[in-house]
């Protein structure tokens, strides 16, 4: 080999690692440049590796979570919590012909302005003219116009203890109940309430039975509140709040992201799993008390109970269940009863049910299916396997989902080549 | 509002694809919240958290539906507060969890579960935690790195009691920590020496305007306020944007990420060497 041969041999050489480094790496010569980076730590300048994603796995269809009903202008209102899809609240009609198809809401309150975080529960007053939410992932109560459409902001809004799911208006008494499962809480507010405004009163402590609290329904005529509990427990002090973010006052009380709060001691950990459960309070209770009814244990059948509301005609205790099942309990069921009606089965369309409410004019259950993106209308009084008799679909029927609710962790499995999320 | 459990999708998955197992029901004793969880390869297991119960769930590898944990720490003794982490070391059969509300680093066997102590706990003035949220451990190079709200600490896999860290990576030059910034996760990576982490270079003073996602990737060794050796920026071309969590595929020599609900999957070799 002569020399200009040797040199052309080194060149492609040198020319085919280019492209493999290239290809490897997104187009930058890293081997090199890394390898000179860890000479000087302290003066060294990163190596970008801005690349698009090989694959991505994502659900951009919106599911349906908490729901609130308008019966003044026969309009239903539905959290949706799936950040693909953009977080939305939708305002779909109470009467529609039954369809197939996928239904586009009315109107849908979205984007950065409407500050709506993950929305979970969902509230309305047709006499105010508000709606409201609350999210699972935030701290803020928001307050919109019953109009209100696309990118608007709230028009009031209400610092609450972080991650607060549940939300229930006591229109007679102009009050806002919401629950925190974060702190075991349930917390009262003037209807009005806006800023940093404490809440009027609230339930919490050992003796409440409160735990890891979901939905929550307030009934101003039996002057009852009733509260879905996962049944994760531990032990709270009455008071007690906590923010993730921001410079409000309950950011200080404990450790926050944004200021180091008090400092908890190492102690004894009081966490315990109790059965699931629906407790019930008085409407005026303060603090730490006791509820007036516990619906817990292996009769009742709840699995995750989620939305929670009383059927204004009869009376019965209506439990969105999470095998797949709504659950109906006694007007003043207590301890370890079971349903007195169920609804569940293939038919039924159920998947992960959430959110529920009883259209009494109608005559007409609603029932938020999160995880195959439906929400279903039956009978008020249905039981056992039966098909809704309308459907509001947000993805095609039969398509398959990814259906991730908030996904906050990653594991990567080599055995199964599977990827792991808690959501 | 979905129901808590865990999701497992085939690592080739993509689109809206669904998951082919789902851990999930009243017999998993999951909450709502689970930040970060643990695969313990050795021993085939899922160790998960339960911030609301103050536990730590540990599920068989293969777990699916309606199964409840194997075992599950939680317990008086145990000292467990608000407990929404957990990662595993399975070669030592160690299960490691940071506890933002205590300044602490709790280590537990893997059994006996139930009220168990730990058996060792990292606290006390001279480890300058302040609130440390996640945990990654290198059992190969025995190293525990765990995020703070000032930066990244790194300590010996087998520190106990208050100790020092072997390495502190913080300062203006080094993008993270401090209050208003955020480290989402940290990920030790033996396979090339590598601290990768997730975070927020501004932003969390208000919940919903985090912004400047990024991943930094430092070499071993590197402490004190120096820039990372390499970036991933949330920008239009990668699509990252409030990044909370990762986790690597050496075999196909991917960063997985989690980002505004969805989950990305970035080729890195270099990542790995």
């Amino acid at each position: 080999m002569n020399k200009r041969m040797a040199w052309s041999a080194l060149l492609g050489i040198a020319g085919i690692s280019c492209c493999i480094v290239s290809a490897l790496g997104g187009g930058h010569f890293f081997l090199s440049a890394w390898a000179q980076n860890a000479k000087k730590p302290a003066e060294r300048t990163p190596l970008v590796l801005d690349r698009a994603p090989l694959r991505e796995i994502a659900d951009p269809n919106p599911v349906f979570s908490g729901i609130a009903m308008d019966s003044q202008r026969e309009e239903v209102f539905i959290t949706n919590d799936n950040e693909p899809s953009g977080v939305s609240v939708a305002v779909y009609p109470a009467k529609f012909t039954p369809t197939e198809n996928v239904m586009e809401p009315r109107r849908r309150i979205a984007g950065p302005q409407a500050h709506l975080g993950l929305p979970c529960g969902v509230a309305i007053s047709p006499e105010n003219k508000e709606m409201y939410t609350v999210t699972g992932d935030g701290q803020n109560l928001n307050v919109f116009a019953l109009d209100a459409n696309g990118d608007v902001p709230p028009s009031r809004e209400l610092t609450v203890p972080h991650a607060s799911g549940g939300i229930s208006l006591d229109a007679k008494h102009d009050e806002l109940y919401i629950t925190t499962e974060h702190v075991n809480k349930v917390s009262v507010y003037r209807r009005t309430a806006k800023g940093e405004e404490a809440p009027i009163r609230y339930i919490q402590g050992p003796s409440t039975g409160l735990a890891d609290p979901l939905a929550i329904y307030v009934n101003n005529e039996t002057n009852e509140i009733f509260v879905s509990n996962h049944g994760n427990w531990r032990r709270t002090q009455p008071g007690e709040g906590y923010s993730q973010f921001g410079d409000g006052p309950l950011a200080f009380v404990r450790g926050s992201q944004s200021h180091p709060g008090i400092v908890e001691p190492l102690a004894p950990s009081t966490g315990k799993f109790l059965p699931p459960s629906i407790t019930i309070y008085p409407r005026t209770a303060q603090g730490d008390v006791a509820p007036l009814r516990t619906i817990q244990g292996p009769k009742t059948r709840m699995n995750v109970p989620i939305g929670v509301y009383r059927d204004p005609v009869s009376g019965e205790l209506a439990v969105a269940n999470g095998d797949d099942s709504v659950l109906f309990f006694a007007p003043n069921a207590n301890g370890d009863v079971a349903p007195v009606r169920i609804l569940k089965g293939p038919k039924t369309n159920l998947k992960s049910p959430t959110g529920l409410l009883i259209d009494a004019k109608n005559k007409e259950l609603w029932v938020t299916s999160w995880e195959n993106h439906t929400t279903n209308v039956f009978p008020r009084t249905a039981q056992g396997d039966v098909a809704p008799l309308r459907v509001i679909r947000s993805a095609p029927k039969g398509a398959t989902f990814a259906t991730l609710g908030r996904p906050s962790g990653l594991a990567y499995d080599p055995k199964r080549k599977q990827i792991l999320s808690p959501n | 509002m979905s129901h808590p459990r865990i999701s497992a999708f085939a690592s080739s998955a993509n689109g809206n694809a669904p998951a082919v197992r789902i851990i999930e029901g009243q017999e998993t004793l999951q909450g709502r919240t689970d930040h970060e969880i643990g695969l313990d390869e050795v021993h085939d297991e899922i160790v998960a958290a339960n911030p609301f119960a103050q536990a730590i769930l540990i599920f068989r590898g293969g777990a699916n539906g309606e199964e409840a944990p194997a075992r599950v720490i939680q317990g008086p003794k145990t000292q467990l507060g608000y407990t929404d982490n957990a990662t595993v070391d399975g070669v030592h059969g160690e299960i490691y969890t940071a506890q933002f509300r205590t300044n602490a680093i709790l280590v537990f066997n893997r059994e006996p579960a139930g009220d168990t102590p730990p058996i060792r706990i990292i606290h006390g003035p001279k480890t300058k935690l302040d609130r440390p949220e996640r945990i990654s451990v290198d059992p190969v190079n025995n190293l525990l790195a765990v995020t703070t709200v000032q930066g990244l600490w790194i300590f010996n896999r087998t520190d106990n009691g208050d100790v020092a860290p072997k390495w502190i990576i913080a300062g203006p030059k080094t993008g993270v920590g401090g209050e208003g910034k955020r480290l989402a996760t940290v990920v030790l990576s033996p396979l090339g020496k590598k601290i990768i982490v997730t975070g927020e270079r501004e932003g969390s003073k208000v919940e919903g305007g985090q912004k400047g996602s990024f991943v930094g990737i430092w070499n071993y060794g590197d402490s004190g306020d120096i820039p990372p050796v390499a970036l991933l920026n949330g920008n239009k071309i990668t699509r990252m944007a409030r990044a909370s969590s990762l986790a690597l595929n050496p075999g196909e020599k991917e960063l997985i990420l989690i980002s505004a609900g969805n989950i990305l999957f970035y080729r890195l070799p270099e990542v790995f060497r």
